[in-house]
């Protein structure tokens, strides 16, 4: 259940190789990328402002004059942030949630699912946007209001494996031998629910990054002056008709950004369930 | 007049070129029965297949199958079509899986029936009804207005039955057509297939895994063992005398475990994996009367009696 | 059957009932209340929180709510008054239904024919477009599609008009942008369904007993891919009845989304509940009504807990 199998498919494949590297090359770049440039991502000059790309500002300028590529850098960090957290929420409430009602069965199973079944009937943007409201924006609550909701589809998918293993001899076993509950989840459906648990972690990430994006045009964003990739697409939505840089160069990042994580979790998917297969392979 | 000359499959993938059926070859008159039996893995599934012109994609095809002097493997899609429809039909091996879950059974038979016959419509629903009389149902009407689901396994192959035989083939392929029943289901679907045949005089191709089956059912018998026919005959020449040392332990087999009770016989060890290349023949690991020619070179098929054997003690 | 629609009805109403509990109680959460924008002397304030009951105890402001509720009155709108939230939804949701009822046949439409085409062809380069356009589809969110859209065919090539709506082919470029993301799904459900419905004994013998190709997938294997499609459309009906905030944002459409979004930011707790519980509705409708299509397109379900 290693990760040794993934290893050789991601070498043979250079699409998804491509794709892993544009995403480090993203982290670095968000994490060191802004000290490396002259400008400041919120440093204000009027005098600049609405400026088209030049050799001065790459990208061009914002309405407050800020260099458009600092304020990317900086924004990407932010949504990193923001959906990075909110994946290790939703794999860990759902990931917890869902085995110990997969595996301890009975009542806990039945209130658990119960709570899954009414979240799964609930609109997850308006309990997005509620919570938002409630705890107020800002890159905290952002993440917690996302994983919020995000957790529900894992922990369904998380119950139904550990279902499944509940009556699996070497579980079976554990639980004569006197293992608890919590040893028989982290020792024994932990290893087995790996494959599951990343490729969702994997599909988690750009969700939360459009869903941060979603909110910051509802205005529901990062306060200011910090930016998300959101709250400059969102900018850049009120202007586009007349400085389109300064909403293109905000979604192409976003959407590059994207479009790696989901070839990723293509690749993920598909090598997991390849492996499930028979070993006799016609084509 | 059905005739397979030298069919041979092989398929190639990145490790190299695996051969999967070599070199069968067999003829079977109209209103003949043959046999080919051979343990799961064998490859009589997939001399099925190639009978059937599911193959015909295959690179690593060769040979011929030729059913009233057309053949099969060179055949276009839409030959392939026109053959299917007009000579050769196909008893499936899992009968409630081989008819769609969303049609009605009479919707299905009856399309089946439009396209292997010019009929219309309300014909081809007389058509069906009186076929599935003629093969032991009641109440036609009411099996035709009803979901496979709700049929049981021998209903749902007496219906497919009716699907392979509704033009008059020459050619029916049966593939493990009682596999999936029971031993009184078996008998009976068996009883109506051989009606059917006397009635039609096709040549029926019995592929199976049931030796009780094959030696009662047919005239000839073929054997395949590893990709290769190691032997054909009529069918209790094979059962009193047979020659290839295979044969005679399937019979053994067969006969020990139904006849006496000292205890059952088996053959030892494992066939060889499709995966590994030997030159010799592939029965030698498990063969009691090897000899050492036999490790290292393949044996041709040659004439016994009237049967044709692949060892190198004839 | 009839078991089964009571069942869910009771469930439904559970959900219900949890959703308007969530949404009060997170309402009156809320920082700040509807009426301090306005510089109000406390004795019309006080007026204004009697008119509305906002001065009676938390627990019997949800006593009346609900009571309210099961005469299907969702109350008067804090902010526009004189308005009850009944006529704001009456008045927008047609416009947002209008354009998520053609955004839904669109992407059924498309995304049934490329899944099908991509699924019959698998890996082969038809396939490989379908599947590399479906991941493209999936990767440009709703506010980059419709914002491209506009610049390309309304400021560039002056096709379309700029977000306005008067005419019927002003619903285009909304109707494409919200069709894209559910399409590219829809395709790529369809397609791994007809890739496991194709191996099946049936079609094999369908193929085999001699029916067209054409009719074989049509009649045979199409009908069976279908319910992974129906289950999912049930949940994507009510997103794009109840309109994107997004596309009628890019598009200026005076749909329900965008007094949602206003709503919150005013602190009119009636049209936010309101609103809410209304989404939740037509969810929970979209679902069960897609349920049931599945449920009775399946015989083998229909007749076992049926007749």
């Amino acid at each position: 259940m290693g990760l040794d199998m993934l290893y050789p498919r991601i070498v043979q494949n250079r699409f998804v190789l491509a794709c892993l590297f544009l995403i480090l090359l993203y982290i670095l770049i968000s994490l060191g990328g802004s000290f490396l440039l002259p400008h400041h991502p919120n440093a204000q000059s009027l005098a600049e402002a609405n400026r088209g790309p030049s050799f001065a500002n790459w990208l061009g300028t914002d309405y407050l004059g800020r260099d458009l590529l600092a304020r990317i850098l900086a924004g990407v960090r932010v949504s990193l942030i923001i959906a990075f957290f909110a994946t290790l929420i939703n794999i860990t409430v759902g990931f917890l949630v869902g085995s110990a009602a997969g595996l301890i069965g009975g009542v806990v199973d039945r209130f658990l699912t119960g709570l899954i079944d009414i979240f799964w009937c609930i609109p997850p943007f308006l309990v997005v946007v509620m919570l938002t409201v409630v705890l107020e924006p800002g890159i905290k609550n952002i993440f917690i209001a996302l994983g919020a909701v995000f957790w529900v589809p894992t922990a369904r998918i998380i119950r139904g494996e550990a279902y499944q293993l509940r009556n699996a001899p070497f579980i079976r076993l554990a639980r004569l031998q006197g293992a608890g509950y919590s040893r028989i989840i982290l020792l024994h459906i932990l290893p087995c629910c790996f494959p599951v648990l990343l490729t969702t972690a994997i599909f988690s990430i750009p969700d939360a990054i459009l869903a941060e994006a979603f909110l910051s045009i509802v205005g529901l964003g990062v306060t200011a002056p910090q930016a998300s990739l959101g709250v400059l697409i969102s900018d850049g939505l009120q202007s586009f008709r007349v400085y389109p840089w300064q909403w293109f160069f905000p979604v192409l990042t976003l959407i590059v950004l994207v479009l790696c994580f989901n070839l990723l979790g293509d690749m993920l998917h598909r090598s997991f369930r390849d492996r499930s297969k028979g070993i006799l392979e016609y084509d | 007049m059905t005739k397979v000359d030298g069919l041979s499959i092989s398929i190639k993938n990145k490790k190299g070129t695996w051969s999967l059926v070599r070199d069968v070859s067999f003829s079977l008159e109209r209103g003949r029965t043959l046999a080919i039996v051979g343990e799961s893995g064998s490859g009589k599934s997939l001399i099925t297949s190639a009978i059937l012109g599911m193959l015909n994609h295959l690179e690593g095809l060769e040979g011929s199958v030729e059913v009233c002097g057309r053949d099969v493997l060179k055949a276009s899609s839409r030959e392939l079509r026109t053959l299917r429809r007009n000579l050769i039909g196909y008893i499936p091996q899992n009968p409630r899986e081989s008819l769609t879950p969303t049609l009605k059974v009479g919707s299905q038979l009856v399309e089946v029936i439009a396209a292997k016959t010019d009929r219309k419509g309300r014909e081809c629903r007389l058509v069906a009804e009186s076929l599935l009389s003629s093969l032991g149902f009641s109440g036609p009407e009411r099996i035709l207005s009803m979901y496979p689901h709700q049929l049981s396994g021998g209903m749902c192959q007496r219906v497919a039955i009716a699907m392979a035989v509704v033009s008059r083939p020459a050619l029916v392929v049966a593939d493990e057509p009682t596999s999936s029943l029971d031993p009184l289901t078996k008998h009976k679907i068996m009883e109506v297939i051989k009606g059917i045949q006397a009635e039609q005089g096709f040549g029926l191709i019995l592929v199976t895994h049931d030796l009780d089956l094959a030696f009662s059912s047919s005239d000839q018998v073929a054997v395949v063992y590893g990709g290769r026919l190691v032997e054909t005959g009529a069918a209790e020449e094979l059962l009193l005398r047979p020659g290839h040392p295979y044969t005679s332990d399937l019979v053994r087999c067969f006969t020990r475990s139904g006849a006496e009770k000292g205890g059952s016989y088996y053959i030892p060890g494992e066939p060889l994996s499709i995966y590994t290349s030997f030159p010799g023949c592939r029965y030698f690991n498990r063969c009691r009367q090897r000899l050492e020619i036999c490790e290292t070179k393949e044996p041709a098929c040659v004439r016994r009696d009237r049967g044709r054997v692949a060892c190198w003690l004839y | 059957m009839l078991v089964y629609i009571l069942k869910r009805a009771g469930f439904n109403l559970g959900v219900m009932l949890v959703v308007v509990t969530l949404t009060f109680f997170l309402m009156h959460l809320l920082p700040g209340d509807p009426f301090m924008s306005q510089r109000l002397n406390p004795e019309i304030k006080a007026n204004l929180y009697a008119k509305h009951g906002l001065d009676q105890p938390v627990a019997r402001q949800y006593l009346d709510y609900l009571s309210a509720l099961a005469r299907f009155d969702l109350g008067e709108s804090l902010k526009y008054p004189g308005r009850t939230v009944n006529e704001i939804i009456a008045e927008s949701f047609p416009v947002s239904a209008a354009v998520g009822i053609l955004a839904l046949v669109l992407a059924l439409v498309l995304g049934v024919t490329l899944g099908v085409l991509a699924g019959v062809w698998q890996s082969r380069w038809p396939d490989r477009l379908i599947l590399a356009f479906s991941t493209l589809g999936l990767s440009i969110p709703n506010f980059a599609l419709g914002a491209g859209l506009v610049y390309l065919f309304a400021l560039k090539l002056k096709i379309f008009p700029v977000a306005m709506l008067e005419k019927p082919i002003d619903l285009v470029l909304p109707v494409l942008t919200l069709a894209a993301w559910p399409a590219a799904v829809i395709t790529r459900l369809i397609r791994t369904e007809m890739i496991e419905v194709l191996k099946r004994d049936y079609i094999i013998a369908a193929m085999v007993r001699g029916l067209d190709p054409a009719r074989v997938i049509l009649r045979h294997a199409l009908p069976n891919a279908l319910p992974a499609v129906i289950h999912y459309s049930g949940p994507l009906a009510a997103t794009l009845l109840t309109g994107s905030f997004i596309v009628e944002k890019i598009f200026a459409l005076p749909g329900l989304g965008q007094y949602y979004i206003t709503s919150i930011g005013n602190r009119d707790y009636n049209l936010v509940a309101g609103i809410t519980i209304f989404y939740t509705f037509v969810l929970l409708v979209a679902t069960f009504l897609t349920d049931l299509l599945a449920f009775s397109m399946n015989p083998q379900l229909r007749y076992r807990n049926g007749s």
